[in-house]
């Protein structure tokens, strides 16, 4: 009789299952299974390296001491993770904003700002090699964070709108429209940043001559 | 592979697929693994020192039960000894106590004399067939009549191997 292969969902059941039994290998294959897409996540919308990993560390610390009630009901182990990183990562921008009284707060959707703060972040050269795909992150890091959110999850990470709407808690269709609305952004911001870029190289051309 | 999720930006696409290229080998620092392993390693060890500290507090319980019965042990005890002096504990007639061993001890119940954490310390305890005033079970509480509260009645009692009188019972007649 032919065994019947494991669904992902089942797999982290089962570790989930061992894992709470004591099994310090089931751990382990639950870290290497999640932490990656994790970290990416983390990695582009906090835009700090030391932000990812202290949020990938908090969140498997979290699963490790019983304090998260993942509903496998409610969708796959994965989604929940996600959900959670962005709860924490949420949780240090609230503590972070506290120290920043002047911050203007903008409305949920009408938010056509660049995230200030974002803006001043730390470009991830070292992990970033790629001039373009750099442009995209530095793009990415000015838009509003919950249209980033969707941006990455989708674009990135190449999550489903229903596990997005999951992560964000929203519904589907402000998942599209977020989506929608964060596209043009960042495209513009990227036409922007090129052109800035051709402006800077035609000024420095300009100045050895 | 490229992805092809939207049409609307072209570019944005291929930006978007040099992105995911150029992250695909990122993962969190090690230091990350070594230190959830540790706190789970740390977690684990916790719990099993937790379940042992359960598994052993029925012990701690029984102790716990000895201490808040020594001191009326002890009240009882100091109660019965003295009572015991004043009527003449020689009446006890150690000279004629037959010395049994405690495996030969009938299931009556016995007066504790001392703490029950102090009896059940006491490494070399002997059981001693004595004779004691009735008088004595009276001022534990033991229904005497006072006519016949002068008259003395056969008794086990629990010594110590040096001698110190520890728990005390009426023998079957």
């Amino acid at each position: 009789m032919n065994s019947m292969p494991l669904t992902d969902a089942n797999v982290d059941l089962d570790l989930l299952r061992r894992m709470r039994a004591g099994e310090a290998q089931a751990l382990a294959s639950l870290y290497q299974r999640h932490q990656a897409p994790l970290y990416r996540f983390a990695l582009l919308r906090s835009g700090s390296p030391d932000t990812a990993a202290d949020v990938v560390q908090d969140v498997f610390m979290a699963l490790i001491e019983g304090k998260l009630n993942f509903d496998p009901l409610r969708g796959g182990l994965s989604s929940f993770l996600y959900g959670v990183a962005r709860n924490f990562m949420l949780k240090r921008a609230e503590g972070e904003r506290r120290y920043l009284p002047l911050q203007v707060h903008a409305s949920d959707e009408d938010d056509d700002e660049c995230d200030i703060t974002d803006c001043a972040i730390t470009p991830l050269e070292k992990i970033l090699m790629n001039e373009r795909a750099e442009s995209v992150r530095a793009a990415l890091a000015k838009i509003a964070p919950h249209y980033r959110d969707v941006l990455i999850l989708y674009e990135i990470q190449d999550l489903s709108y229903v596990e997005i709407a999951n992560i964000c808690h929203i519904d589907i269709g402000t998942v599209r429209s977020r989506l929608s609305r964060a596209r043009v952004k960042c495209a513009a911001l990227l036409t922007l940043m090129n052109d800035a870029d051709g402006d800077e190289r035609l000024a420095n051309t300009s100045t050895e001559r | 592979m490229m992805m092809n999720k939207g049409n609307d930006h072209p570019d944005l696409q291929v930006a978007f697929q040099q992105l995911r290229d150029a992250m695909k080998d990122t993962a969190t620092p090690t230091k990350v693994e070594q230190n959830i392993m540790r706190a789970f390693s740390l977690q684990l060890s916790m719990q099993q020192s937790g379940q042992q500290k359960s598994l052993s507090q029925p012990s701690k319980a029984w102790l716990g039960l000895g201490q808040w019965l020594a001191p009326g042990a002890a009240i009882a005890a100091s109660v019965v000894m003295t009572a015991w002096l004043m009527l003449g504990g020689a009446a006890m007639g150690v000279k004629n106590a037959t010395i049994q061993t405690l495996e030969n001890v009938a299931d009556a119940p016995f007066i504790a004399l001392q703490s029950l954490e102090q009896i059940a310390l006491e490494p070399n305890p002997r059981l001693i067939e004595t004779t004691v005033p009735k008088m004595l079970f009276a001022s534990m509480g033991m229904p005497v009549s006072p006519e016949m509260a002068s008259e003395t009645v056969r008794a086990e009692m629990l010594v110590s191997a040096a001698g110190q009188p520890l728990a005390l019972r009426l023998s079957r007649p």
